[in-house]
């Protein structure tokens, strides 16, 4: 135990410091629902103006450390209240990419001030580089210092939570801002106390880490993002529960290294402990505890692609340009070849981020294993050029499965901090193995192909790589892959409770983008004829350039790879020494300033008609290009009467017996919202479920429809279980269903939504099915297609983007889409809020024929009274979770109980209470 | 702010962002005061250097000691009555800006030989210039594998293997150590290259090798390592870590009460890790010592101070890069009137026996049609109280300096190696 005490002191110092960058971290997450991936650069910032301070200008330790902790601390957070306010509406990878971007940013500069070179610089506290003896080993006193300074600093945050009117405010903003604002406190000013102690936090940090690491932009940011760690063991919740998390990791980490001195092979462990437990710990946390902080989220916008004429035009004419570089290049020519090796791992990484909204931290990881294992098959084994390069980013597929998992349970900001894990823990665990780089200096031999041995040929060799994947990446774009993609992009829950598998479909981006990765991981290297560890394209922080570059590409597919691939080329002519920090700093610069713009901006409204008019003369639309199901043009007959033949059924055992669910049970905490309720509704009928506001109808549907987990009770349709079965396998047992908020795909045509009702089943789980779709299946889906928006009226809007229309015509696409589908019943949420009379009644009349021809059942929670007396045949009244009363419409009506629970004089109140709330 | 007005900010700060790193850039060499005597034409001399970029503070003096050579030899005679321009080019440490500069260097004509001092780009710049027809003259050799076997590379340093790995145990002797343990950065796996060196070289030196241990250069605390070594005994701990996390490793084994020395060779030896406080250093030097008290040395000092007065040119990289562009000097000390890179190559091959006086580690010979010879000899030193000390071992010179200063040692590599 003797023996383990330097480390046990070491260790809680360097913990405590995890522990106080973690707190900082979740005190301004929760109160703002923003991760702040830049929370390191803030630290360093901070490193930085100590340094500048007192090393440079050579003021004291105290005035030095008193301006940049108790000034530029929260001046930092004031800055940084500003951004996050700005990120806050906006889609998590750019709330992502905008504080990632602070990383280059301060990486950038602080390079171009202080060099890339770690600084070594002393304790300046007193006494602090002095020993102690503690037993038979010497303690030093930064290490004490730093403890107690964290712990403070914590403690007192603690008490500011428990006893204060602020800190009360802050935990009250987390559950409630809307009511805290009702009380009279501003949530905004809570906010900016939250970023002000965060701020502070990161700068006290930076100034304690700095005698601990030295002066050094990217050590010190990645030594922050092993506080993540601390966050996530505290749920990125519990301040106690973070101290004790970075207690516990920086402990893990000296501790283990004791222990593995003499291990070779395991001695990246310590540095990367941090990250697999990170990783573990995103995967162990219960997902109802990694649910985003704010759900709400600007619309992505409106997406425009050129006509095809254009397209295809300008394709011939950037190839041509590119073909043409060796003419000019000159010595440049390097570069050039660079510059499209990065254009495939942008392909890459726009198909799983822009195209499927994944995160992915860990793309150059995913190159460097392909390199590696390239190298292998190459030189190792001698196999021939194009098997070892086809063989190499085979290798890398399953590494990109692996990923996957995390990726299967988690969204957003925790995906991207369990792939930058990931990215960093095989960086420090595997990188420096012997089988992976060798231990040669010179790292790997990466040959060229033996018929493109020089820069001019290997150029066009690559140049070809470079044209293969792109029309790759659009083919598989235009095929049902990238359909899936978008729809579980932007309507994850749409697409899967309409049969498509998302697991499958996250397993299959993630399988194909690291497969893309791998090769240019492998161009990359016989670019330069080996790939080493000391090669920054291979490194995490180079996985952090990736992602924030791609978010300043405009354009499309593959056009953004192109434009953002080529930057490769500019330290070519630009010949400062420091012109790669400089663009660090300035991509930093601009990705903040993107993200809180929402995305690059869309082309300027006259080049967009200009291009039409050169494309073929069509009207200059926002709608995509693709072939709609429908015809377009606005509905000359309102009636219903143009209802086709059913696109398609599911196989059940019992079409009549419908829906069925028994003795359902959910809980949340120790509040029942459902309690035993038994619910049918058989083929062929409207059956209406209605209650009072909070009487658990949603989550009845969401139970039903798989994507809650009841307490207890049996779902069935058509007579078959699939209580067990997940939402996807429900959606292609039979069940549909629309949503009270809205899922559409915004940045998809009207037809496009209506389209994925359809082909979301026959995608369903199988890869292949998930890939491509047949022949026949690709008429069936346009029959569908258009029998749905002819149907519900809407054959005009076809074309539009669902992001541009109204609350009304949104409900109607959603329905349509439900009615595309292979279903034989349909649950539906509020579908009637937001439809004004016209719409109503007609809807009434669409839902009526649909269940007269087709035969299936309907059940429709709906609070318009007089529509759910009017078109159903039998009705369940919920309160308080239980079921009041079941019966025909007039039953319900002359129910004394249901009167007094919900209709009499509430109902025109709750009408009225609806609308309000969809106006 | 409107999104125009934003994006015109947006716009602004870029051309700004890209005006500023253009007008940052440095790309040749800097106004020298030519001799008037110096009418020929003007011979181009290249140099790739990493200034900037990663591990950079280990070589980047080397192109203010090639500009101060360049400004004290126009001053002077010039090479064969030319003046000389040192064309500098930064690799950034990096391997695709290396590559196109060494292209940039190839392309021209003029420039009649390159001197190359960046270590971490060596392979792709040796896939551009390897067996082309511009004559490659040293600096710091880190592989032999590329120094010994293109025939346009002409060495004057030692490579690192197995030199400069050799030297790391064998000047355990300068100062009187006998148990030698390494400390190698855990997230490079060249870093342990050395490691399996380490025991049959100890025991061709006849010290013990009691192990080594990998560490994180990122670490906070280097206490389990400072433990580990100190059981072992060692009083000898080579560091094969970047200087600044070698120079914090240091602090902490001398406050767990470790007392011996601490190895630096090559490379590593800079400010970063020197300037530690009583740290008792020794290793080996792949440039001349900088301190010695010999007329050459001194000629270099001078000229160090006078044109390039705020370089650091206490590092074995001004040292080497200063005598292999003597060197240069001296192959082009026949050059004719409008002399070419064949001329360069031939005056090189006129070269027998070669040591500059003391300034190259061992006498070299270039013979037309063969590879250049490994440069196996470096100078021992060590750093006491602050103050650098050459410490030579017992056994001939690899030099004509038969002892003091710039006497050098030879290693040879052991039966494994």
């Amino acid at each position: 135990m003797q023996e383990l005490i330097p480390f046990l002191i070491s260790g809680l110092a360097i913990g405590a410091v995890y522990g106080l960058i973690g707190t900082g971290l979740i005190v301004t997450y929760k109160t703002s629902g923003i991760f702040n991936f830049g929370h390191g650069a803030l630290a360093t910032i901070a490193a930085y103006l100590f340094y500048w301070l007192h090393i440079d200008l050579g003021l004291s330790w105290q005035v030095s450390a008193a301006v940049t902790v108790l000034l530029a601390g929260p001046l930092m957070g004031l800055a940084m209240e500003f951004i996050a306010r700005q990120l806050a509406p906006q889609r998590v990878a750019m709330k992502i990419v905008g504080t990632a971007g602070l990383i280059l940013l301060v990486q950038g500069l602080g390079t171009i001030k202080y060099g890339p070179d770690p600084i070594s610089v002393q304790g300046f506290l007193p006494k602090s580089e002095e020993f102690i003896s503690v037993g038979s080993v010497n303690v030093q006193y930064k290490y004490l210092f730093t403890a107690a300074i964290a712990l403070v600093a914590v403690a007192a945050l603690w008490g500011l939570f428990r006893y204060t009117r602020i800190g009360l405010a802050m935990r009250a903003v987390v559950d409630d801002a809307d009511l805290l604002a009702i009380k009279g406190v501003s949530p905004v000013g809570v906010r900016r106390a939250a970023w002000l102690i965060g701020s502070t936090f990161a700068a006290l940090s930076g100034v304690l880490l700095l005698p601990l690491v030295g002066l050094e932009p990217i050590a010190l940011t990645f030594l922050v993002v092993t506080a993540f760690g601390a966050a996530a063991i505290g749920a990125f919740a519990s301040i106690p529960l973070t101290f004790l998390g970075g207690l516990v990791l920086g402990v893990a980490t000296d501790v283990t290294k004791k222990f593995l001195l003499d291990v070779s092979w395991l001695a990246g462990l310590p540095a990367s402990l941090p990250f697999v437990i990170l990783v573990a710990a995103l995967l162990l946390t219960p997902r109802r505890k990694l649910m985003p902080a704010s759900l709400v989220e600007r619309r992505p916008p409106l997406q425009w692609n050129a006509p095809w004429r254009v397209r295809a035009g300008t394709a011939v004419v950037v190839v041509a340009l590119l073909a043409s570089v060796p003419a000019f290049a000159g010595t440049k020519l390097t570069f050039y070849i660079v510059a499209l090796t990065q254009i495939v791992m942008f392909l890459s990484l726009g198909l799983l981020v822009r195209t499927s909204g994944q995160v992915s931290l860990c793309h150059a990881a995913f190159g460097a294993i392909g390199a590696v294992a390239f190298s292998q098959f190459a030189v190792d084994h001698g196999l021939p050029w194009l098997v070892a390069l086809l063989l190499g980013a085979l290798v890398v597929v399953p590494v990109g499965a692996l990923v996957a998992l995390p990726a299967i349970r988690l969204s957003g900001v925790f995906l991207a901090l369990a792939t930058l894990g990931f990215g960093i823990m095989v960086e420090r665990l595997f990188y420096p193995l012997n089988w992976m780089f060798t231990p040669l200096s010179t790292g790997r031999a990466m040959p060229r192909p033996s018929f493109a041995q020089s820069d001019t040929a290997f150029y066009f060799f690559v140049l070809a790589i470079v044209v293969v994947c792109g029309a790759a990446v659009v083919a598989a774009e235009r095929a049902r892959l990238g359909r899936m993609l978008r729809g579980m992009a932007e309507a994850p829950t749409a697409v899967s409770t309409s049969g498509l598998s998302i697991r499958v479909t996250k397993l299959i981006v993630f399988c194909v983008s690291a497969f893309m990765a791998g090769i240019s991981g492998v161009l990359y290297g016989s670019t330069l004829h080996f790939a080493g560890t000391t090669d920054m394209h291979y490194s995490s922080f180079y996985s952090i350039t990736l992602l924030v570059s791609l978010a300043l590409a405009p354009f499309a597919s593959p056009w953004y790879a192109v434009f953002i691939g080529m930057a490769a080329v500019l330290p070519g002519y630009l010949p400062g020494e420091d012109t790669t920090y400089w663009l660090n700093a300035a991509f930093g610069f601009f990705a903040i300033q993107v993200a809180m713009a929402g995305g690059t901006p869309p082309a300027p409204a006259r080049l967009r008609a200009a291009l039409e008019r050169l494309g073929g003369g069509r009207r200059p639309s926002l709608a995509g290009d693709e072939p709609a199901p429908g015809t377009g043009g606005p509905p000359t007959d309102t009636g219903v009467d143009a209802l086709d033949e059913p696109s398609g059924h599911s196989v059940v055992a019992d079409q009549d017996e419908g829906f069925r669910i028994r003795g359902m049970t959910v809980r949340f905490g120790g509040v029942t919202a459902v309690d035993g309720v038994d619910l049918h509704a058989p083929a062929g009928r409207i059956t209406g479920l209605i209650g009072p506001n909070g009487a658990g109808k949603t989550t009845l549907f969401n139970a039903g429809t798989g994507l809650l987990r009841p307490d207890g009770g049996h779902v069935s349709m058509g007579g078959r279980d699939i209580t067990r079965a997940s939402a996807a396998a429900r959606g292609r047992a039979g069940v549909g269903r629309t949503f009270q908020i809205m899922n559409l795909c915004d940045s998809l045509t009207v037809a496009e939504n209506v389209a994925l009702g359809h082909e979301s089943g026959l995608a369903g789980s199988r890869p292949w099915s998930q890939i491509a779709a047949t022949r026949a299946q690709r008429r069936q889906t346009r029959a569908a297609t258009e029998s749905a928006l002819r149907l519900c009226g809407i054959e005009h809007l076809s074309r539009r983007q669902a992001g541009e229309l109204s609350t009304g015509e949104r409900r109607l696409v959603e329905l349509a889409r439900c009615l595309a589908g292979r279903f034989d019943a349909l649950l539906l949420d509020e579908p009637s809020s937001g439809l004004d009379q016209m719409e109503t009644a007609r809807f009434a009349q669409v839902l009526e024929k649909v269940v007269r021809e087709r035969g299936i059942g309907v059940l429709i929670v709906e609070h318009d009274m007089s529509l759910v007396m009017r078109i159903c045949s039998y009705i369940y009244v919920l309160d308080f979770g239980r079921l009041l009363h079941e019966g025909v419409p007039e039953s319900v009506r002359a129910s004394a109980a249901v009167r007094a629970a919900y209709l009499g004089t509430e109902e025109l109140q709750i009408a009225g209470d609806v609308r309000e709330s969809e106006a | 702010m409107t999104r125009p007005r934003r994006l015109a900010g947006i716009t602004c700060a870029a051309a700004s962002a890209l005006v500023l790193a253009a007008c940052s850039g440095e790309d040749g060499a800097k106004t020298a005061t030519v001799n008037p005597e110096l009418t020929k034409s003007e011979i181009k001399i290249g140099l790739l250097v990493s200034q900037t970029g990663a591990s950079s503070s280990s070589s980047k003096s080397a192109a203010d000691a090639a500009l101060a050579w360049q400004n004290w030899v126009n001053a002077g005679p010039g090479i064969a009555g030319h003046p000389v321009k040192v064309v500098v080019k930064d690799d950034k440490s990096d391997g695709a800006t290396a590559s196109a500069a060494a292209q940039e260097l190839l392309a021209d004509p003029e420039i009649l030989s390159i001197t190359i001092e960046a270590p971490n780009t060596e392979q792709p710049v040796a896939s551009v210039l390897g067996g082309k027809d511009v004559p490659v003259i040293g600096s710091t050799g880190y592989q032999t594998k590329i120094w010994t076997v293109q025939p346009n590379y002409f060495p004057t340093g030692p490579q690192a293997f197995p030199t400069t790995v050799a030297v790391q145990v064998a000047s355990a002797k300068a100062v009187g150590a006998s148990k030698f343990a390494s400390v190698y950065c855990a997230e490079i796996a060249a870093c342990k290259e050395a490691v399996g060196l380490y025991g049959p070289l100890a025991q061709q030196h006849g010290v013990q090798y009691v192990g080594s241990v990998a560490a994180s250069t990122t670490a906070a605390s280097y206490t389990a390592e400072c433990l580990r070594l100190k059981n072992m005994g060692a009083d000898l701990i080579q560091i094969s870590i970047a200087p600044a996390a070698g120079s914090k490793l240091i602090s902490e084994c001398m406050g767990q009460g470790y007392s011996g020395h601490f190895g630096v060779t090559a490379g590593a030896v800079n400010a970063d890790i020197t300037s530690t406080p009583n740290a008792k250093l020794v290793g080996g030097l792949q440039g001349f010592p900088w301190w010695a008290d010999d007329p050459k040395v001194r000629q270099f000092r001078d000229a160090m101070k006078k044109y390039a007065p705020d370089a650091d040119y206490a590092t074995p990289s001004a040292t080497s890069t200063w005598s292999a562009l003597e060197l240069t000097r001296k192959a082009g000390a026949k050059l004719p009137d409008a002399p070419t890179r064949k001329d360069m190559v031939t005056g090189l091959h006129t070269i027998k026996d070669e040591d500059l006086g003391g300034l190259l580690a061992q006498k070299i010979t270039y013979t037309e049609g063969k590879p250049g010879p490994a440069i196996n000899c470096l100078w021992v030193y060590k750093l006491e109280d602050g103050e650098f000390a050459s410490a030579p071992l017992s056994g001939p010179s690899g030099n004509s300096v038969g002892s003091g200063e710039l006497k050098s040692d030879c290693m040879t590599a052991p039966a494994t190696g």
